[in-house]
């Protein structure tokens, strides 16, 4: 209240001295004085009277009203709460009471669970919405990255991946991933059912298909969209790296595939209590069985190998490689997109790796989503420091993957390292995804268009083995039922990194069984590629019926080096010779 | 009657517009371009991989002038233009038979 009366006092001051400054200044620059108006002046001394009045009768108020109200009420309805510790409104305790003292604790009792439940959910929400955002940040990243004549098409696989991915993961892949889980206890959520298991390795769950039954349930439901969003990452990210030759039709399929079956096996066996989660707990009794705090492993490597896989059954966009096989240069038409793009993903990742805690009452989130910043900027130095060394340019395309690789590298040791950690495990990050970056172009000669293999596989599996090297002992406790908090080879625990590594192979292994074998019986059912004549024109035009840039003529060829695959137009054809042939033609 | 085309690097159109203006040449066309001629190929580098900028972008200027004033027309163009480095530009002329205007 008093602060409100200094300001208004202070400004019914300052108004006419800012009035009277003005003036001057206009009189240097007219080199006189400007002519008066009068209007101007009385409302200024006008408004500051009023500003006067206000401010001197509102102290008068309160000097009078003061002594009274403090002693009325608590401080909250006099002076404001700015450290949030009142506990009343209006006088009445937000805590319910009982008519008893024991009514009362157990009242008390209920209502900080519930809080706990709410504040948990809530933080789940805000972090699963956040991840959802990552989707725009995909579409924008893959689309920059690629050709404005196929700009539509990147940016349809990129939206209808997200819807096809929302059935596949209604219908049975959430059941399948999670249908057997209790891991979300802190949310206040019923296991759903059990699992198919050999002794005691569970291989799959098998509750809560379309949501039915015991599902229908805000903790669950809750849990459903959280973890759907992050499938939908693992869907899309193919269609990065698979983007310009990608037949729509077979695309499709993919979607289904694997938000209904490629990502929720393997998932289930970290995420879902499955058999390599259990490492920890019985067999080998490996530290924590197989950890992967966020998805480094379950998400991204699933989605970047799956890439590869699906890249190199596509085969190389025309004019990708010379003759000789040196690669070429097929810049992307729109890297400011492209930067938005990764600006989005490190804003959406705060919610990926931050709200993988599942609870905002888990503190531990600040740790997580520093230790994700860090990770990010090292790695966008490494890469940008490695390429600005190696070929004289900081590119900034490579530096915004560098970006990226930090990100999904600290994916999964994001809550069990030390900020120092996160630091050194993004800047590998950045020079891992620049040498495979080269190395898909110059020895393997898979093409991919936006690096997807490079940031999400290779940094995919980098982040899921850093947790068995770099993991601090200090976060982790109860994961996996194991009781000892999660601890890395630095740190004397050589069981972790067993299982980090084997749950690394197990995806390569998985992965590349389901994709070669999905990709291969596309290739023979509905065909992958599009036809030559659809990609030399632009998928726009030639699958989805129009154009990204209808206004700009550019768009609708490469202005470099791609010459060679545009059909020839016979010389001269269509021309008209000579200025009087015109004039015969317009008819005069 | 002459039709005058310039080819200018894009950054020197406003001078040119400028001291065509100021000459008392009111009237052009301008053409987004794209090609190469004295000034060599530079070398782009895209993720790793080098690739030949082969065409660059210019502007093509077109103005139709009388016969008589060519001359002007040309020394404006080529002042306000020209850096004195290869693939500032070059002027064309072409002979025009007539010109049908219309509104």
């Amino acid at each position: 209240m008093s602060a409100l009366i200094m300001w208004l006092v202070t400004t019914s001051l300052l108004l006419p001295a800012l009035y009277r400054r003005q003036r001057r200044r206009l009189e240097r620059a007219n080199g006189g004085a400007p002519p008066t108006s009068k209007r101007r002046a009385v409302l200024v001394f006008g408004a500051s009277a009023l500003l006067l009045a206000t401010g001197v009768a509102g102290g008068a108020y309160a000097a009078t009203d003061a002594p009274t109200n403090l002693a009325a009420t608590s401080t909250r309805a006099t002076n404001g709460d700015p450290n949030g510790s009142a506990t009343t409104i209006g006088g009445e305790s937000i805590v319910p009471k009982g008519s008893s003292q024991k009514d009362s604790i157990a009242s008390l009792t209920e209502a900080v669970a519930k809080d706990r439940t709410s504040i948990n959910t809530v933080w789940l929400m805000v972090g699963g919405i956040l991840v959802l955002f990552m989707q725009a940040g995909f579409a924008l990243l893959e689309t920059g990255f690629t050709r404005a004549k196929n700009a539509s098409h990147t940016m349809m696989m990129n939206l209808v991946i997200f819807a096809l991915g929302v059935v596949g993961w209604f219908v049975c892949g959430y059941a399948l991933m999670f249908g057997a889980t209790d891991q979300s206890a802190i949310l206040g959520m019923t296991p759903l059912g059990s699992a198919v298991h050999i002794g005691s390795w569970n291989l799959i769950a098998t509750s809560g298909f379309f949501l039915a039954g015991k599902a229908y349930d805000t903790a669950v439901l809750g849990f459903f969209f959280f973890q759907l969003v992050f499938m939908d990452a693992t869907a899309t990210i193919p269609t990065g790296a698979m983007a310009e030759r990608w037949k729509f039709k077979s695309f499709v399929w993919w979607g289904l595939f694997a938000s209904a079956i490629l990502y929720p096996i393997y998932g289930n066996w970290v995420w879902g209590g499955g058999w390599l989660s259990q490492l920890g707990a019985q067999g080998p009794k490996w530290g924590n069985g197989a950890v992967d705090f966020a998805g480094s492993g379950v998400v991204h490597a699933m989605g970047g190998v799956a890439a590869f896989w699906g890249a190199k059954a596509l085969g190389a966009r025309i004019g990708k490689f010379n003759p000789d096989g040196t690669p070429r240069a097929i810049p992307g038409h729109h890297i400011p997109m492209a930067f938005l793009g990764t600006f989005i993903l490190l804003v959406g990742w705060m919610g990926f790796n931050g709200a993988s805690t599942f609870a905002g009452t888990d503190l531990r989130l600040t740790v997580i989503i520093t230790n994700s910043v860090l990770s990010s900027a090292f790695g966008s130095l490494a890469a940008l420091a490695v390429m600005w060394k190696k070929f004289g340019t900081p590119d900034p395309s490579m530096t915004a993957n560098g970006l990226l690789a930090g990100l999904v590298a600290i994916t999964a040791p994001c809550a069990f390292v030390a900020p120092w950690a996160a630091c050194v495990i993004g800047t590998i990050a950045g020079v891992i995804v620049v040498y495979v970056v080269l190395w898909m172009d110059h020895k393997a000669k898979v093409d991919d268009p936006v690096g997807a293999v490079a940031v999400h596989g290779a940094n995919g599996l980098w982040g899921v083995i850093a947790v068995g090297i770099f993991a601090d002992g200090k976060y982790g406790a109860g994961l996996n039922a194991v009781a000892t908090p999660v601890k890395g080879l630095l740190y004397g625990n050589a069981g972790q990194l067993a299982a980090q590594v084997t749950s690394a192979l197990v995806l390569v292994g998985y992965c590349s069984l389901m994709s070669i074998a999905f990709f291969a019986l596309l290739k023979k059912t509905v065909g992958l590629r599009s036809d030559e004549e659809h990609e030399i024109i632009g998928l726009d035009l030639g699958e989805m019926g129009s154009q990204s840039y209808p206004d700009f003529l550019e768009a609708q060829g490469s202005v470099f080096q791609i010459e060679d695959d545009v059909p020839k137009v016979p010389v001269g054809a269509g021309i008209t010779s000579g200025a009087a042939a015109l004039r015969e033609e317009l008819g005069q | 009657m002459k039709r005058v085309q310039a080819v200018i690097r894009p950054e020197r159109f406003d001078d040119v517009q400028a001291a065509l203006q100021a000459a008392g040449f009111s009237g052009l066309m301008v053409h987004d371009v794209r090609g190469h001629g004295a000034e060599g190929t530079p070398t782009g580098e895209y993720r790793g991989v080098a690739f030949s900028m082969t065409v660059r972008h210019k502007l093509l200027i077109d103005i139709l002038v009388d016969d008589e004033e060519v001359e002007v027309v040309c020394t404006t163009i080529k002042a306000a233009a020209s850096q004195g480095n290869p693939g500032d530009g070059m002027i064309m002329l072409l002979d025009v038979e007539g010109v049908i205007p219309f509104r």
